[in-house]
C-alpha cells in the first residue's frame, strides 16, 4: 500500500485516525498496533510472520537479559567484591548468549532473504574461476515489507538493553508497535525505542494544530513526491536505461535530475510518514535536514538518511573505534609514530565497517557496496589530508570563514553527491564509470537549448514544473536553513492569507501531479531497500 | 468585571466552535474550488473525453445504440461494430479503453445510459484481470472522486488549456466513424508456445471487481438490458484459468459467457494466429477484429432479437460511415 495511494490517504489513514480518537486514550496504542498489522499484512501478506519471529526475539531476549541485570544489582549488595566479580562473569556470558540469539535471530533472517543470492552469486563467481559446474541456485524470494528498517530497530533495542541504556519492556504489545508502526515501517525513519515506544503506547487526545499540520506535512510530501520525483521518473529512466545514447551535458542532466527526484522521493516520504504520525500526535526522527546546503561530506551524512548514519554510528563505528585494542593502538601510534595518524587510526577501521554496513545495507549487490566505499575513500582522504589542507589555505590565505568559501565547499559537496548518485543509480560500477567519463565526451550547454532533452520523455512544460518544483524546495530549505519556520510563520497570518496559500499548495498537487492517465505511479525506491 | 467575564466566557465557547467550523468551511471552499477547476479541465469535446475513442456513443442520436461493447485494448482493437451493421444492420458501439477495469467500466455505462438505451452490454472479460486487489480498489477511489470532481481525471489538461476553456461549454456531438472500434492493419504473428493449456486452476478474481460486477448486473437489470460476457482472442494476457475463474463467476450469476478463446483453441472459430494479431497474440489487428465481428454478428443474431436498421431512413449515416470505413481499409 502506497503512501501516495487514495487507499493509504483516504481509506487506511483516514479510518485509523478516526478509529483512534474515538476510543479511550488507555486503548488508543491497540487501535494502532491493529492497523499497523493490518497494513503489513495487506502489504506483505503473509510474510508477516518474519517480524513476528523479529518481535518475539528481542521481546523475550530482553526479558532474560532484564531478569540477569535485576538478578545481579538484587545479589551485589549482599556479595563480597570477589563473588560480585565471579557473578558478574557469570552474568555476563548469559548475557551474552541471549544477545546473540537475537542477533543471529534478526541479522540472521535478514542476510537469509535479502543477501542470499548476492552471496550464493558471488560463491558461484569464486567456483567458476576453479572450471567447477557446480553452482548455487538462485532463490526466488520476495522480501517483507521494510525488513532492513525494522531490523535495525530491533537490534538498537536489544543492544540497548544488553547495554543498560533502558529497562528491557515487560509489555509484548508495545515492542510490536514499536517494531510495526505502519507510517515508519516501509521506508523509515528508523525509530530508537526510547523516543518512540513511549509516544506511541501513550493515547494522545485529539490536537488541533498537530492535525493540521500533519496534514500540511503529507501535502508538502505529496508535492515532492507526485509533482517531482514522479514526472522526473520518466527522464531518469530514459538515461540510465540506455546510457550509451547519451552524453555530455545529458548525462550530467539526468544525474542532477535524479539526485531531485531521489531527494524528493524519500524526503517526500519523510514529510508523509511524519504527518502521518503527527495527526495522532506522535513525532518521528527527523530523517532529513536540508542536506544539499551541506559543506562536507560528513556534514551531507549527518543531514541525509539521519536515522541510519545515527544507528551506523552508535552500534558500529562507537564500538569499534572506542574498543580496547583500537585505543591501546591509537595510543601506540601517537607516541611512535605521528599523532595526528593516531588519532585517526581508530576511526579509519570504524569508518571501513560503518561504509561497508552503509553500502550493504542499501542492497544486496557491489554496485551498494562501491558506493558505501567511494564515501569511505573520500572521507579517509579527507581526515587524513587535514593538515595539507591547512597548509594550503593558510599559504593562500584562505579562511574557512569565508562566505565564497563556505559556497566553495557546499557546491563541491554537491558534486560529489552526484556522482555518488550516479554510482547509486547506475547498474554497476562500470556504467556508472562509464557515464561519468561519457560526460567529458560531447559536452556542450547547447543541449540546454536545443531541445534534445525534450526528447527524453517529458516535455518542455514538465521541464518547467520539475524546475519550479526545485526552486520551490530550494527557497523552503534556505528559509529553513536560516531558521525561519514557514509553517508557524503561515500559520499566524489571517484566515485569508493563509487558505489562499493552503488551497494554492493543495491545487498544486492536484492539478500538476504526474499521476493518472499518462503516467504510471512510480515505486518508492528506498521502499526496495 | 462581569462583562469581561462574558467576554471570555464567550470567546472560550467560540474557541470550541472555531476549529470545526473552520475544517467544515475550508473542506466546502475545498469542494467548490475541485467543482470549478473540474470545469476549466474538462474536455470541451467528447473526441478527446476517453481514451481511444469509447466517448463517441454522445455523438449518436438519442437512443440509437442497440448494443455496447464494453471493455479494454482488446475490445477496441477487436470488435468492429460496421461489420454487424454490413451483416444484419444492428447499431452498436465499442467503448474500449487501455487498462479498463469493471470498476471503471461501471462508471462509463452510467454515462452511456444518459443517453443511450442499448438492449444489450457485452462486457470483455480481460479486465476481470486487469489490476490486483488493492490497485483496484485505489482505481476504483479513483474513479469514484472523477465521477464527482472530473479534475482527478483530467488534471494533465493543464498542458492544453487554452484561454476558450475557461469560457467554452461542452460539446459531445463528434461522431467516430468506426464506432469506437481502433483499425489496425499491422500483422505480426503469434507463435503457438502456449495458449488456452487446460487446467483445473482458477483465476482470482478480486473482490472490488466482483462488487463492482455486481453493480453493473444490477445497473444492467433496473434499465432492462441483456448482458453478455465476452473473451476476445488473446493469447499473451488471457489463459485457462482465467476462463475458468470467469466461467464460475457467470454460472453463479446465470450470465452467458462465450469465450472464443476456448472456440479458436478447439478450432470451432476459424481464426489464425498467424494473420490476425497486430502484434504477436496480444490485440487483433483488422483481419482478426472482422472475423471476431462477424462471428459476434452471427450469435447477436441467433440469441437476441436486435432490430435491423438498414432500411430505416433515420440511420442513414451508418451507410456513410460503413463507405468510409471500408474506403480506409481498402488504403
Amino acid at each position: 500500500m502506497a503512501y501516495t495511494s487514495y487507499v493509504y490517504l483516504l481509506l487506511f489513514l483516514s479510518i485509523t485516525f478516526l478509529a483512534y480518537n474515538l476510543v479511550p486514550n488507555k486503548i488508543k496504542w491497540l487501535i494502532l498496533l491493529l492497523a499497523s498489522y493490518l497494513f503489513y499484512c495487506i502489504s506483505s501478506e503473509n510474510l508477516v510472520i518474519y517480524i513476528v519471529i523479529s518481535t518475539l526475539s528481542i521481546y523475550f531476549s530482553g526479558l532474560f537479559i532484564q531478569k540477569f541485570n535485576d538478578k545481579f544489582e538484587n545479589a551485589k549488595k549482599y556479595l563480597s567484591k570477589e563473588d560480585r566479580k565471579l557473578l558478574k562473569a557469570k552474568i555476563a556470558r548469559y548475557k551474552k548468549i541471549a544477545i546473540a540469539f537475537a542477533l543471529i535471530i534478526n541479522f540472521g533472517l535478514l542476510l537469509n532473504l535479502k543477501y542470499c543470492n548476492f552471496f550464493a552469486e558471488t560463491a558461484n563467481s569464486i567456483i567458476h574461476c576453479f572450471n567447477s559446474s557446480f553452482s548455487i541456485p538462485w532463490r526466488n524470494i520476495v522480501l517483507p515489507l521494510g525488513i532492513s528498517f525494522y531490523t535495525l530497530q530491533a537490534t538498537s533495542y536489544i543492544i540497548d538493553v544488553y547495554r543498560g541504556k533502558y529497562k528491557a519492556d515487560r509489555n509484548l504489545g508495545r515492542i510490536a508497535l514499536f517494531l510495526c508502526f505502519f507510517p515508519q515501517i516501509v521506508e523509515g525513519p528508523i525509530g530508537r525505542y526510547d523516543q518512540l515506544a513511549d509516544q506511541l503506547y501513550e493515547g494522545h487526545s485529539f490536537n488541533y494544530e498537530n492535525f493540521t499540520f500533519g496534514i500540511q506535512l503529507i501535502f508538502w510530501g505529496l508535492f515532492k513526491k507526485i509533482v517531482i520525483a514522479d514526472r522526473v521518473n520518466t527522464l531518469v529512466n530514459t538515461v540510465f536505461d540506455n546510457y550509451v545514447n547519451y552524453r555530455g551535458m545529458t548525462i550530467i542532466v539526468s544525474v542532477l535530475l535524479y539526485t531531485l527526484q531521489i531527494y524528493a522521493e524519500f524526503s517526500g516520504c519523510m514529510d508523509i510518514v511524519t504527518g502521518s504520525s503527527q495527526i495522532f500526535g506522535i513525532h518521528l526522527s527527523k530523517n532529513f535536514k536540508r542536506p544539499f546546503f551541506a559543506n562536507s561530506i560528513n556534514d551531507f551524512w549527518r543531514r541525509w538518511n539521519i536515522t541510519l548514519g545515527t544507528w551506523l554510528r552508535d552500534y558500529i563505528f562507537y564500538p569499534i573505534s572506542l574498543s580496547k585494542a583500537f585505543m591501546k593502538l591509537s595510543k601506540n601510534v601517537k607516541k611512535h609514530l605521528n599523532v595526528h595518524f593516531g588519532k585517526l587510526i581508530p576511526a579509519t577501521f570504524a569508518l571501513l565497517f560503518v561504509w561497508l554496513g552503509n553500502g550493504f545495507w542499501h542492497g544486496a549487490s557491489w554496485k551498494y557496496i562501491s558506493y558505501g566505499m567511494y564515501y569511505y575513500v573520500l572521507m579517509i582522504l579527507g581526515m587524513f589530508c587535514e593538515p595539507l589542507f591547512s597548509t594550503i589555505l593558510s599559504a593562500l590565505h584562505i579562511k574557512r570563514k569565508f562566505k565564497w568559501y563556505h559556497i566553495f565547499q557546499i557546491v563541491r559537496t554537491f558534486i560529489i553527491v552526484n556522482i555518488g548518485m550516479l554510482i547509486f543509480r547506475a547498474d554497476d560500477l562500470i556504467v556508472a564509470a562509464k557515464m561519468l567519463i561519457s560526460t567529458f565526451s560531447g559536452f556542450t550547454f547547447a543541449t540546454l537549448a536545443n531541445g534534445s532533452l525534450l526528447t527524453l520523455g517529458i516535455d518542455k512544460l514538465d521541464m518547467q514544473v520539475i524546475m519550479f518544483g526545485a526552486l520551490v524546495i530550494f527557497i523552503v530549505g534556505l528559509l529553513q536553513e536560516k531558521g525561519y519556520s514557514l509553517r508557524q510563520t503561515i500559520a499566524s497570518k489571517n484566515i485569508v492569507l493563509r487558505w489562499c496559500v493552503y488551497f494554492t499548495a493543495i491545487f498544486f498537487v492536484i492539478i500538476l501531479g504526474a499521476y493518472g492517465v499518462g503516467y504510471s505511479p512510480a515505486d518508492f525506491i528506498y521502499a526496495q531497500f | 468585571m462581569n462583562k469581561k467575564i462574558n467576554k471570555i466566557k464567550f470567546i472560550q465557547m467560540h474557541k470550541g466552535w472555531e476549529n470545526p467550523v473552520k475544517a467544515i468551511s475550508f473542506l466546502a471552499v475545498f469542494a467548490i474550488l475541485l467543482s470549478i477547476t473540474s470545469q476549466f479541465v474538462i474536455p470541451k469535446s467528447n473526441e478527446t473525453l476517453k481514451q481511444y475513442s469509447a466517448a463517441g456513443f454522445y455523438g449518436e442520436p438519442k437512443d440509437s445504440i442497440d448494443y455496447v461493447v464494453l471493455g479494454d485494448s482488446n475490445t477496441a482493437e477487436g470488435i468492429s461494430p460496421l461489420e454487424a451493421w454490413k451483416a444484419y444492420g444492428y447499431t452498436g458501439y465499442v467503448c474500449g479503453e487501455p487498462y479498463q477495469t469493471i470498476c471503471g467500466v461501471y462508471h462509463l455505462l452510467k454515462e452511456v445510459l444518459s443517453c443511450q438505451s442499448p438492449k444489450l452490454v457485452v462486457f470483455e472479460t480481460d479486465m476481470f484481470f486487469a489490476k490486483n486487489g488493492m490497485e483496484e480498489v485505489n482505481n476504483a477511489i479513483s474513479n469514484q472522486i472523477s465521477s464527482v470532481f472530473p479534475v482527478e481525471r483530467y488534471h494533465n489538461h493543464w498542458k492544453h488549456l487554452a484561454y476558450k476553456d475557461f469560457i467554452s461549454k461542452t460539446d459531445y456531438s463528434w461522431k467516430h466513424t468506426t464506432k469506437g472500434y481502433k483499425l489496425q492493419m499491422d500483422t505480426t504473428p503469434f507463435t503457438y508456445d502456449k495458449y488456452m493449456e487446460e487446467t483445473d486452476q482458477t483465476a482470482i478474481i478480486n473482490t472490488t471487481s466482483i462488487f463492482y460486477f455486481n453493480k453493473l448486473i444490477s445497473l444492467c437489470k433496473k434499465n432492462d438490458i441483456s448482458i453478455f460476457l465476452l473473451g476476445v482472442p488473446c493469447a499473451t494476457s488471457w489463459d485457462y484459468a482465467k476462463h475458468n475463474a470467469v466461467s464460475s463467476l457467470c454460472a453463479k450469476k446465470g450470465l452467458v459467457f462465450l469465450d472464443l478463446n476456448t472456440e479458436v483453441k478447439n478450432s470451432t472459430f476459424s481464426f489464425d494466429w498467424n494473420t490476425d494479431s497486430r502484434d504477436g497474440g496480444n490485440h487483433l489487428n483488422y483481419y482478426g477484429a472482422k472475423k471476431v465481428s462477424q462471428y459476434l454478428a452471427d450469435y447477436f443474431k441467433q440469441n437476441y432479437q436486435l432490430p435491423d436498421h438498414r432500411n430505416d431512413k433515420s440511420f442513414s449515416g451508418w451507410n456513410e460511415d460503413l463507405k468510409t470505413y471500408e474506403a480506409e481499409i481498402a488504403g
